[in-house]
């Protein structure tokens, strides 16, 4: 496992590598979800995953985006289409670093979101996506939940939103407010896992072919009542990591 | 400001970030010690703002704990704090032969706290710690102290400082926790409503023998304290559970012990609508803070050294 950093025009991108010991052209980027609760709380898991994920011989990079975690800038600067560029940085890097050929992508809640928007926007070729989560049906509480330690604060003279310690640009804020939308839109992936309680995506990805789309329960809802003292979709039982790492292996070719 | 990655401890297994700026006279570094489940950003990013805006001042590091963040856990049958003390420690080596003999300030808030409480006892490197939002949640920083004493101190100073009575009748008219409660996703304690309402209803909470025990741990604390010399400054949010916890228990004695305001000081963060540092406006007043303790301490080693020589 590296960590570094990774220029990129405004700033650098803290990002970790998790480089698998066996030969292969295949490679993973992880999209974490960018910030508040739900950042802090699924870091670990994410990096479990990636740990296991690459003892399964694919490498793997997971990242901060721009203004977030310890990638530089701040989060007033920050804006979906910035983040979307983020991903594509980092697919890149993974290409260019270490000759990668075919990638996956799985996204964590906000994190699902961007890469399907990245994905249909950017036109990134060939890619199969794992949605962890995503976030399908967004309003005023899902900011409750990621920022649920703080209240959210309307800074009329600025137009921004604080919370968390943090300042968001109210563009930013109603460009999440409406991200769930962006998974109306048909996916150009090659093939869909979606890991979440409810298959949720595959309505709504209405002209999707539905031979590449899989629904993987992910968390009974057992799970939060016995061990969560709040329902906190970010966190992700490392019994499901299995799950994932198979069906990357079935998708590969 | 340079941000560089850097990886130390036995098997160079602790992955950190050291935050550099413009050296000026001083010889002294700040390590940021985190929570026990967050990484090094911190809570709302606030270790990455407290790494940045010092770094003009001196370097400072921060690390992800081994099994947090980064860093890969370690095998063998040490406690988290144990574990944690171990890294704080590799911290310190690190920052020694790094930068060749420097003084270290400590801070961290909740667990980071105490395990700056705990280094500074056991490192003669370290000469200031801050502790923010800090609990002395952890038996093992007081080695001496049994561990029944300890217990009853958490137990009884946690009932007796958290408003639960308040917290559940609040919950009695929100529609969203009856939702959450039916559909069984609420994480509501029947027992500890029950011992509540019991310790309220005897007003036994900080009676008896339980006043012993709180007294004899914060004496404790204190002692330990000024017996190793360093300095120490204690931040809370004020409507932080930890800041009535502190005002119960180790706040209470500290005059018993006569402590001067040049060997510690407690600050509050006032803050209506934040208890963890966590609204831009509360962690711009830390930051300050957190400034003005840095400066002092690096001017005061600054004269030391200046009167030694």
């Amino acid at each position: 496992m590296e960590t570094m950093y990774i220029d990129t025009s405004d700033g650098r991108l803290h990002s970790v590598f998790h480089q698998s010991l066996s030969s292969t052209d295949m490679g993973v980027v992880i999209c974490p979800p960018p910030f508040g609760l739900e950042y802090t709380n699924s870091y670990k898991a994410l990096s479990s995953l990636s740990s296991q994920v690459a003892s399964s011989g694919v490498h793997v990079i997971r990242f901060d985006y721009f203004g977030c975690g310890n990638s530089e800038g701040e989060l007033i600067e920050a804006s979906i289409e910035r983040w979307e560029d983020d991903i594509l940085t980092i697919t890149n890097e993974m290409r260019n670093a270490l000759d990668v050929k075919i990638i996956f992508y799985i996204g964590l809640r906000l994190g699902a979101n961007l890469i399907h928007q990245a994905i249909e926007r950017k036109k990134i070729d060939n890619a199969r996506v794992v949605y962890i989560a995503p976030i399908t049906n967004i309003d005023s509480r899902h900011f409750k939940t990621i920022c649920r330690r703080a209240d959210i604060k309307y800074n009329a003279r600025q137009r921004s939103y604080h919370f968390e310690g943090d300042i968001m640009s109210e563009s930013l804020f109603l460009s999440i407010a409406k991200v769930h939308k962006v998974l109306e839109k048909p996916s150009k992936a090659l093939c869909v896992l979606e890991c979440s309680q409810k298959s949720l995506l595959k309505n709504m990805i209405s002209s999707h072919d539905k031979h590449n789309y899989t629904h993987i329960p992910l968390i009974s809802g057992e799970f939060w009542k016995r061990s969560m003292t709040v329902y906190d979709q970010s966190v992700v039982p490392r019994s499901e990591y299995n799950h994932i790492i198979n069906w990357m292996t079935r998708n590969e070719r | 400001m340079e941000e560089t990655i850097v990886r130390f401890g036995k098997h160079g297994d602790v992955v950190g970030i050291l935050s550099e700026g413009p050296r000026g006279k001083s010889n002294t570094l700040l390590i940021l010690l985190n929570t026990a489940s967050e990484h090094c950003t911190g809570v709302g990013r606030l270790y990455v703002k407290i790494a940045r805006s010092l770094s003009d001042v001196l370097p400072v590091l921060r690390f992800d704990y081994s099994g947090n963040g980064d860093s890969p856990p370690r095998h063998g049958a040490k406690s988290f704090l144990d574990s944690a003390l171990e890294n704080t420690q590799e911290a310190l080596d690190f920052c020694e032969k790094y930068f060749g003999g420097m003084k270290v300030l400590l801070a961290g808030v909740c667990f980071g706290g105490d395990t700056a409480y705990a280094a500074a006892l056991k490192d003669e490197r370290v000469i200031g710690i801050a502790m923010m939002n800090s609990y002395f949640f952890n038996y093992g920083i007081f080695p001496d102290l049994d561990n029944e004493t300890y217990k009853t101190f958490k137990q009884r100073t946690y009932d007796g400082t958290h408003n639960l009575l308040g917290v559940y009748l609040k919950k009695i008219f929100s529609k969203e926790d009856w939702k959450r409660l039916i559909s069984r996703q609420s994480a509501f304690s029947f027992g500890r409503l029950l011992r509540t309402i019991t310790h309220y209803g005897r007003k036994k909470i900080f009676e008896g023998e339980t006043v012993n025990i709180i007294e004899k741990y914060s004496n404790y604390f204190w002692k330990n304290l000024l017996d190793a010399g360093r300095h120490s400054i204690l931040f809370y949010a004020e409507n932080d559970d930890s800041y009535s916890f502190y005002k119960a228990s180790i706040g209470k004695y500290r005059k018993s012990q006569s402590i001067k305001e040049g060997n510690s000081r407690t600050e509050v963060v006032q803050d209506e609508h934040s208890n963890w540092f966590l609204s831009q406006n509360s962690q711009e007043k830390l930051l300050k803070k957190i400034r003005t303790w840095v400066q002092e301490r690096i001017n005061s080693e600054i004269i030391n050294e200046a009167e030694h020589d």
